[in-house]
Order: C-alpha cells, then sequence, then structure tokens
C-alpha cells in the first residue's frame, strides 16, 4: 500500500586498500604487500595482499613478525594506510557505477570500502537486478578490481548480504521475504562497533537472530541507540539514505517582476509556468523530486515560503501544481507578488511502476492512496495526517507516537502488545488525564471512591476491577507511578481511571467511547 | 371521476408513498438493496448484520453510528466493526478530530498500522474534506470519522463519494443528529448496558431520521452486544460464551 522497499545495491571491494594499490600498480600483485597501521604498540598490518597472506600473514599481526613469515626470494613491500587517498579512490570510482544506479555513495564509515546504489526502477533497463549485477561486476573487473555484489532491501541488509554471502562473480539477489535467511548472520553483519558487539558477545548474543528477540527498551537502557539503529537500518524500518558522492545538481528556477500582481490567476499562471521550467529538465533523466521549495517575494512584507512533501519521487506537473494550489488557496495574498522561486529538493529517481512491489493490493490502489496522503499533507500540514507507531514503554500516553504520512518511513509494529488482550486498554485516550473530584467512598473498598465528578459529570461507580500497577524504573528521570482501574458505572459506561500513587489523586484517562 | 373514485385514488397515492417513506428510512428502496446483496460484508457478528438492510454493511455505503453520551461504546463498536469491514488490501483512514484515539489499542486489536492513517483536522470543514477526498480514493478501504455537522448536501457528496470508490464511510456523530437528514445504509445509536459482566456490553438499536427506533426487515430493532475480552471480537450477548474477569 504505497510503503514500497528501495532496492539498495552494496559493491563491497574485500581489501580496499589493498586492492587500490594493486589497481595502479599491476606489479604489485608479484610482491608480498602489507598495507600497515601504526598506533601506540607499534605497527600492525591493516592489510596484506594474496601473496602474504598465503604466507600465513593477518591483518593485526605486528609487522616485525608478518616479515618473519616471507620466503626468501619474496619481495616485501610495506605501505603504510592511506586512508585519505583510499576514501578519495573509492569515490574517483562512484561515477563509474552511475549507468547502473542513482547518485552512488559511500558507506558511513571511517575507512569505507563499499559503494552503495539505489538501483529501484533501474533494473527493468538490463532485463532484471541479476543482469544490472553481472553488468556492473563485469565493469568492476575490467577496472582490476574484484568487487562483492549483493541487492536487497535495505541498506543495512544489502551490506550484510555483500560482505558475507557474496562471491566473487556471484551476485547475490535478496528480496524482503529473504531478509530472515540474513538474521542467522554474525553481529558484525549489523555495523555495530566492536564495543558493542564485545558487550554483547559476553551477554552470550552473537547472531542478528539472537538480538532481534531482545527487548528494545532493555537494549536501549543498556546499549544506547546503536543496536537499535542498525537493527532498524538492517530491517528496513528506519530509512537510510545514501550520500551521493557526487554533488546533484540544484533544479531551480526564479522570476522577478518589475511591478507586483495581485491577481490570483496572474499568480497562478507565474507560478505554474516555473513550475513546468522546473520539472522538464527531470523527465528525459526519469528523475523526480520529493520535495519542493517554492518561495513568493512579496512587496514590503517577508518572502512566503511553501514546503511541499511527496511519498515518492515525482514530476508529475498536474500533480505537484494541484498539491501547490491545495496550499496557496488557504493563504490570501495580502501584498503584490514580485517574485516567485521554486526548487526542487531530494531528487531521485521514479520508481518503475510494478504490481508485484505493493504487497496484496493493486498498484492503482496504491498509487491513489499515496496521491491521496499528499494532498491530505498538503492541505492540512504534515503534522495533521500520520502514521501511528507503538514505543516500547509502559506509560500509556508515551506508548506510541505518530510521523507524518509522507515521511519515507515504514511504521514500527513494536512486539510489546502481544502480552495483552483486547480489552486491556480502551480506545479512547485523554491528553492529558482529566482530574477527578470524589464524592463519598465504597464500602468495601475504602481506598475507592463511590462517586467521581469532571466539570459536571457524575461517574457512579458500579464495579471497578483492579489495579494494574504501571510506573517508571526508579532509574529514568521522570518517576510515574499509577494503579489503573476499569470502570464500569452505574449506567454502564466503560472507562479508565488511575490513582497517582504520589499523592492519591484520581484522573480518568480513558473510555470505551 | 366520481368523488369517491377521486378520494380512493388519493388514498392510494398516500400509501404507497407512505411505504416508499418506510423503505428509504430503512435503506432498502433508495439503493435498491436486497437482503441477499452481493458488496455486503460482515461486521463478523450475525447480530449485527441483521440491522443492516443488505445484512451486512454494503461497500460503497455510509453508517452512521451515534453515541448517546460519554463512553456511549459507538466508537469501540464502530471501530471493532470497521475492522472487520475493511476490504483486505486497502487503507484505513481515521479522522480523529478531537486527538483522543488510542493506537496503541487499535494494535491491540489486530489492526495493521502500516496500513492505518490517522488524520487529525483543525477544523469541522478540513473534517468533511478530508472524509470526502478519502472516500473517493480507490486505494481506501474504509474511512471512521469524527463529524458532528453535516448538511444534506455534503451528506450526498459523502455518500456518492463512497459509491464511486466502493469504500465503505463510518461516521461517528452524537445523538443530537439524529433528527437531521441521512444518507446512510444504517444509522444505529449505541447505549451502554450495565450487565455487571466483565466486559462492556452495548445496546446498537437502529435509529429513523425521526428519532425514533426504527424497523427492520426480520427480528427486532436492536441488539445486545459485548465485546469477547481476549480477542476484542463483537459478540450478541446470546451468542457471548463465559467472559473471563477482566484483571485476573
Amino acid at each position: 500500500m504505497g510503503f514500497r522497499k528501495p532496492r539498495i545495491l552494496c559493491l563491497w571491494f574485500p581489501d580496499w586498500p589493498v586492492q587500490r594499490l594493486t589497481a595502479s600498480h599491476p606489479e604489485l600483485a608479484e610482491s608480498a604487500l602489507l598495507i600497515t597501521e601504526t598506533g601506540h604498540r607499534g605497527e600492525f598490518v591493516h592489510s596484506a595482499n594474496s601473496l602474504a597472506r598465503q604466507r600465513g600473514i593477518r591483518p593485526g599481526m605486528p609487522v616485525s613478525e608478518a616479515r618473519t613469515r616471507l620466503v626468501p626470494g619474496d619481495r616485501e613491500v610495506v605501505e603504510p594506510l592511506r586512508a585519505d587517498l583510499d576514501t578519495a579512490a573509492l569515490r574517483e570510482l562512484a561515477p563509474a557505477c552511475e549507468p547502473f544506479g542513482f547518485c552512488p555513495g559511500l558507506e558511513e564509515a571511517d575507512r569505507p570500502e563499499c559503494l552503495l546504489l539505489e538501483i529501484t526502477g533501474v533494473d527493468h533497463f538490463f532485463g532484471g537486478e541479476r543482469s544490472l549485477a553481472e553488468c556492473l561486476d563485469r565493469a568492476i573487473l575490467e577496472r582490476q578490481y574484484d568487487g562483492r555484489i549483493a541487492v536487497a532491501t535495505s541498506v543495512g541488509a544489502a551490506w550484510a548480504a555483500a560482505h558475507f554471502l557474496a562471491r566473487a562473480r556471484r551476485p547475490v539477489l535478496l528480496s524482503g521475504a529473504d531478509t530472515p535467511r540474513l538474521e542467522s548472520l554474525p553481529l558484525s553483519a549489523l555495523r555495530l562497533g566492536e564495543k558493542t558487539i564485545s558487550r554483547l558477545s559476553r551477554l552470550g548474543v552473537r547472531t542478528i537472530r539472537q538480538l532481534l528477540t531482545l527487548d528494545r527498551a532493555a537494549l536501549l537502557r543498556r546499549l544506547g541507540r546503536e543496536p537499535l539503529l542498525r537493527m532498524d537500518q538492517f530491517t528496513g524500518n528506519r530509512p537510510e539514505r545514501i550520500v551521493p558522492c557526487q554533488p546533484v545538481p540544484r533544479y531551480q528556477v526564479e522570476r522577478h517582476l518589475e511591478t507586483g500582481i495581485t491577481h490570483p490567476e496572474a499568480i497562478e499562471s507565474l507560478w505554474s509556468h516555473l513550475l513546468e521550467q522546473l520539472l522538464k529538465p527531470l523527465r528525459p533523466q526519469r528523475l523526480g523530486t520529493r520535495r519542493l521549495e517554492c518561495r513568493f517575494h512579496l512587496e514590503d512584507r517577508p518572502c512566503r515560503e511553501i514546503h511541499i512533501r511527496l511519498r515518492e519521487a515525482t514530476h508529475n506537473l498536474r500533480h505537484i501544481g494541484e498539491l501547490l494550489g491545495l496550499q496557496l488557496e488557504r493563504t490570501p495574498w495580502d501584498a503584490p507578488v514580485t517574485g516567485v522561486s521554486l526548487e526542487a529538493c531530494e531528487i531521485g529517481p521514479l520508481v518503475f511502476v510494478s504490481p508485484e512491489m505493493f504487497e496484496g493490493t493493486g498498484h492503482q490502489q496504491a498509487r491513489q492512496f499515496s496521491l491521496l496522503l499528499n494532498r491530505l499533507s498538503s492541505r492540512l500540514g504534515e503534522e495533521a495526517v500520520l502514521l501511528p507507531e507503538l514505543v516500547p514503554n509502559p506509560i500509556p500516553e508515551r506508548s506510541f507516537r505518530y510521523r507524518p504520512a509522507c515521511e519515507e518511513v515504514v511504521p514500527i509494529t513494536e512486539e510489546s502488545v502481544r502480552r495483552f488482550h483486547g480489552l486491556d486498554r480502551p480506545p479512547v485516550l485523554f491528553s492529558p488525564p482529566r482530574p477527578l473530584e470524589i464524592i463519598g467512598a465504597v464500602c468495601d473498598t475504602p481506598a475507592v471512591p463511590q462517586v467521581f465528578l469532571w466539570q459536571g459529570t457524575r461517574l457512579e461507580v458500579g464495579r471497578m476491577w483492579g489495579p494494574e500497577r504501571i510506573e517508571t524504573g526508579w532509574w529514568q528521570t521522570e518517576s510515574v507511578s499509577r494503579d489503573y482501574y476499569h470502570l464500569e458505572t452505574s449506567l454502564g459506561q466503560w472507562i479508565w481511571i488511575f490513582r497517582r500513587l504520589s499523592d492519591g489523586h484520581w484522573f480518568w484517562h480513558g473510555e470505551w467511547r | 371521476m366520481s368523488i369517491h373514485e377521486t378520494f380512493f385514488s388519493r388514498k392510494q397515492t398516500i400509501a404507497a408513498l407512505r411505504q416508499q417513506i418506510q423503505t428509504t428510512q430503512s435503506g432498502g428502496l433508495l439503493r435498491g438493496l436486497t437482503s441477499s446483496s452481493p458488496s455486503a460484508v460482515s461486521t463478523g457478528c450475525t447480530d449485527l448484520d441483521a440491522l443492516f438492510p443488505a445484512q451486512g454493511v454494503r461497500l460503497g455505503s455510509l453508517v452512521e453510528w451515534l453515541e448517546t453520551g460519554p463512553a456511549s461504546g459507538a466508537g469501540t463498536v464502530s471501530l471493532l466493526t470497521a475492522r472487520e469491514v475493511c476490504p483486505s488490501g486497502r487503507a484505513l483512514v481515521l479522522i480523529d478530530s478531537h486527538d483522543e484515539l488510542f493506537p496503541w489499542v487499535l494494535k491491540l486489536w489486530g489492526f495493521d498500522l502500516s496500513r492505518l492513517v490517522i488524520v487529525r483536522p483543525h477544523s469541522e470543514r478540513d473534517a468533511l474534506w478530508v472524509c470526502e477526498e478519502s472516500l473517493r480514493c480507490e486505494g481506501v478501504g474504509l474511512v471512521w470519522a469524527n463529524l458532528e455537522r453535516l448538511t444534506s448536501l455534503s451528506y450526498r457528496r459523502l455518500q456518492l463519494a463512497a459509491e464511486a470508490s466502493a469504500g465503505v464511510g463510518f461516521l461517528l456523530r452524537s445523538s443530537r443528529s439524529v433528527r437531521e437528514p441521512t444518507w446512510a445504509d444504517a444509522r444505529l445509536r449505541v447505549h451502554p448496558l450495565g450487565m455487571g459482566r466483565a466486559a462492556p456490553c452495548f445496546r446498537v438499536e437502529m435509529a429513523d431520521s425521526g428519532g425514533r427506533s426504527g424497523k427492520i426487515r426480520s427480528g427486532r430493532p436492536w441488539v445486545d452486544m459485548t465485546v469477547d475480552r481476549v480477542r476484542g471480537l463483537l459478540h450478541g450477548i446470546s451468542e457471548a460464551a463465559n467472559p473471563l474477569s477482566v484483571v485476573s
């Protein structure tokens, strides 16, 4: 239903520093090449070529020990690690990959060894993803590089597959349903830091699957945000942008007038013409925009800015024009317009229309739904059209959050609801909880009042069930401690109330409206 | 024509018109429904199905749920029904004008949050616009909305929008609006019932535009219902079996 998963290709160059030197100096292939790194404990091998590895030299080995492994007649070449040159070389290689995907970027790492490409909608030019991956592999090989290629639905999954499943000349293609296959991989496949992996290992957690089953709240408390971030990036629940190596050209148009215009039709004609100019160069490249920044310059007034966010990249003039019109119709012009500038941001490839990408629904329906969300967000604002997302927090008002529907986000569905039943919580939650006044007390339960009052509404206790204690841990900054009750009034209304343990005050928090 | 014949003819016309009005009020003639309408979807509760002219919620129609006060149960029953009725693969749009829906419970009740959008409009006018736009969208299976003030014209537009997309609109309104004209297939008033069970009980009754309880083709014009404590399913009181205590 429009929550479409992108296709990400990861191209990993194992031992990239070695490959970089060998590609520029092919004669080094006949020598034992050691790339070394100097630390506070001395000089160690960072990486080595195949000949050196045949002699038993491994990364992390002291250079002095590595030298003893060489046999007479071996030509030894020792080069210090030059991370800046390695990164620059990888960046220079990125344009060669542009025919295979949109705006190739480097992985986010101190010493990157991977190029990342979004190939959504590009594969059909090659006759499929496998063919695309094979063409890319041949192009890399022609440049004397050895790459491992994997395609998956998230950067995290593609990275893991490229490092742990792909082999030379054997690309790996994974669909969204294949992601569980990767869960048996070790934690290092998640791009976690060594410190985090070490701490998890001490707890007996060694695979991704083991980590995914752990309580997220506990992980957050003990290990910080990194494991959750990497898990979500791996599953695709959290989008991860690929930062392009080459700057994307700016798509911007503007026009300034000598005299301001006030007539709405004239203003519309001006921005419509500019919008057409803006989108025209995107069409032949099959590119679209996900965000449009509009500035209307006014006479003697501050510039009026309008932002339009779209769920997927598009260059559809009619649709974008309609969205802009929806926003403008709510804002009357209080001064003459002296100029308009439009900029298309977040440029990306158009998504190839493929029914199988939509899970369990027709393409037309998904497309219409996506357009609807764009329209609603444009008119009401992004903060009014929301996707709910559950949060692992026992406090009811903090157990969910909203994200704008126009954000490229797949809602995370927490499993924390599993231990609850259908009537454990009401469908309506008051924020903030309504303070209740008390009248009388129940005979058999002295702590529970007989009648509650809220702004003239009288709630006579019929029956009550509870309490269910909900409280935060002592280590959390704000302490919450409440006893919740299900209350059936004498009229049969079902409401959810709680008593604040710190002061004994009662609150009406929800109801089965 | 004799005076007697004229009088008799007028009487027949009045009787025919009365019959037509009654059929229209129960949602039958206007939309050409039969009891075995193929596009009707079950609410998951046979007793509740019986209250609808098509023995279930007809795709491309509106249903009005009337609240009779705080915690009346109209929202609860309508949301649980929406879960059953929303066509598979299509999205659900909840227009929460009061900013009070608890999404956590929607997940608990089995809603697929990835196909659910909550809209919080700033005004009644916006809410009406969102409702019509969403109902008109083929990607949306069901629109649930708090809409208090509706003119007959706006109502008719909503009904046409629902028909165009074969979606369903559930409108949650206060019982005050019962005297206003309706274009809904069914207008159901929900009261809480204090039955001392360990689950909320409600009476869902059909209401006509005059504010009186309507009549349905067969059986009573109302049904007493409760919610299954574990799975959150709706049952007629006669169907409900041995509800467990709420807090064990």
